[in-house]
């Protein structure tokens, strides 16, 4: 950015300025700072401290109001709101492989994205989402109540049972494996109140973390666009089994992007560790601004073996995610922001 | 001609301080300086005195070492941002002075020091109501009609989502 030189020389302001140093009264900063200065002091600011900044004299509210201050809180806004962020990076290999297997197991011919290019591509384009923004101060209030207004549910006080918040998850598009694929694919985990229902991996010899023979996954679209704040899992127990077996993974991750093919996701989070129990599991996903398309849950490790073949499996008799669809009226500002950076996401993959 | 590992700068009362060059490679006011009248005897900085002015050169000379990537002008607040300890001078000091320094950092075109200042007085701004910011500050253009626009962006409902 080329700066006005002008303003070094402005002896105007820093006569007036030395001035009242002498006079042992401390000058109002924003009128003796050049503007851009004090943009950028502002732009450390929070939400709420800039508010409240904005509303000292007319001159802090002019300069608060500046798209400059707000820009910075857009991409990264400290603690009150949700974040816009990659996630934890994913190894190009760890994603072509998950990538081809993905394909495969649709069928579809192999994805021409080098993960790796992706991958680069990704970590540029998190600085276009906010030149994406046109009204960065409207994305941040919008930002703020929606991080109120979705709030992740409370523990529920019984098993094997969702918790109420409307799913995201339009249908299940494909897992990594299907023990039975008639009555035990994905779609079954999109029931909600249908506890005997669920989808089963097939049986690995491996429950280790790490092992790849353990990991399993999981690929949803939702809804339309969407926001996410979190996903909830229903590990399933099997009560007619010796011991009631719940077959738990033990880490999960997920990834969201505006394709299917995880190689092309622009969101991983981290490994959430997953208890070994038939409650409902909620993954709170912020402060990271996820927004997607489809939904793509990876499973690590695996607890149980089944005691009839001794092969450890991982099974979910539900599967919902959190968040806001951007389809209705509300948030425009985000909306119209997330579609122009799609665009160019879609047109870079 | 002036030695070229060593510069003189003049503030405004005529105190000169001559430095070597290195420490102000991240000024991009003495760099450009240096290019086009490097072959002068002192630079002149009018507008700092010689006690900011000795104050920014300490932290050119704590700093003169740095090999981290220069900031870009101005820093992106986005990038994260450790503080340093040998920077904690800069952050005890009276606002007035830290006010100093930001215009001085400012003038001389130091994007470390721009961010270092003006982060501090975000800090000393943060989580203060506009009561205690006016109290500190003494903001010049108090009117009846500015505090009635308190409430305007610090109310923040449900209704916020739907504005334009």
């Amino acid at each position: 950015m080329m700066r006005d030189p002008s303003h070094v020389l402005n002896s105007h302001l820093i006569t007036a300025f030395l001035f009242a140093v002498s006079l042992g009264k401390m000058p109002d900063p924003f009128a003796t700072l050049p503007t851009e200065i004090s943009f950028h002091t502002l732009s450390f600011l929070n939400f709420s401290s800039i508010a409240r900044a904005s509303a000292v004299s007319k001159l802090w509210n002019q300069i608060a109001y500046s798209p400059d201050v707000w820009s910075a809180l857009c991409l990264d806004p400290e603690g009150d709101m949700l974040k816009f962020t990659p996630g934890v990076p994913v190894s190009a290999e760890e994603l072509e492989t998950l990538s081809n297997h993905y394909s495969n197991e649709l069928l579809r011919r192999r994805s021409e994205t080098d993960p790796s290019v992706a991958c680069s591509k990704r970590m540029g384009l998190r600085g276009q989402f906010v030149s994406c923004c046109r009204h960065p101060k409207s994305f941040c209030k919008q930002n703020l109540s929606l991080t109120k207004c979705v709030v992740p549910p409370s523990r529920p006080a019984v098993p094997n049972t969702p918790t109420t918040f409307p799913t995201l998850l339009h249908s299940g598009l494909a897992a990594s494996t299907t023990d039975d694929v008639y009555c035990q694919d994905i779609q079954q985990t999109l029931f909600e109140n249908r506890p005997t229902k669920f989808w089963s991996s097939t049986g690995s010899m491996s429950g280790e973390v790490g092992n790849l023979d353990s990991r399993e996954w999981l690929c949803y679209k939702m809804t339309g666009m969407c926001i996410v704040r979190g996903v909830e899992i229903i590990p399933y127990r099997a009560i007619w089994q010796l011991g009631d077996p719940i077959y738990a993974p033990k880490r999960i991750r997920f990834s969201v992007g505006f394709t299917d093919n995880p190689a092309q996701m622009h969101y991983h989070s981290r490994w959430f560790d997953v208890e070994l129990s038939d409650f409902a599991q909620y993954f709170d996903l912020s402060p990271d601004f996820v927004v997607g398309e489809y939904l793509f849950i990876t499973t690590d490790g695996k607890y149980t073996t089944q005691p009839a073949d001794n092969l450890y499996y991982t099974v979910f008799q539900c599967v919902k995610a959190q968040g806001h669809n951007l389809g209705s009226d509300n948030y425009g500002e985000i909306t119209r922001t997330v579609r122009k950076w799609r665009e160019r996401m879609l047109r870079e993959l | 001609m002036s030695d070229p590992a060593n510069i003189t700068l003049v503030t405004m009362d005529g105190t000169t301080f001559t430095v070597p060059s290195a420490y102000l490679h991240r000024s991009k006011l003495v760099q450009d300086w240096l290019r086009s009248e490097g072959d002068k005897q002192a630079m002149e900085v009018k507008h700092v005195t010689p006690f900011v002015l000795q104050g920014v050169l300490n932290f050119c000379e704590i700093h003169a070492e740095d090999t981290s990537e220069p900031l870009a002008d101005p820093a992106d607040p986005t990038k994260p941002f450790e503080a340093d300890p040998r920077d904690d001078a800069f952050r005890g000091m009276p606002d007035d002075q830290l006010l100093q320094f930001t215009m001085a950092a400012d003038i001389l075109q130091i994007p470390e020091l721009v961010r270092l200042t003006a982060q501090e007085m975000a800090s000393r701004i943060d989580g203060k109501s506009p009561d205690q910011i006016r109290a500190m500050f003494n903001p010049d253009d108090l009117a009846e009609e500015d505090v009635d626009s308190d409430n305007e962006m610090g109310e923040v409902g449900e209704e916020g989502a739907i504005s334009k």
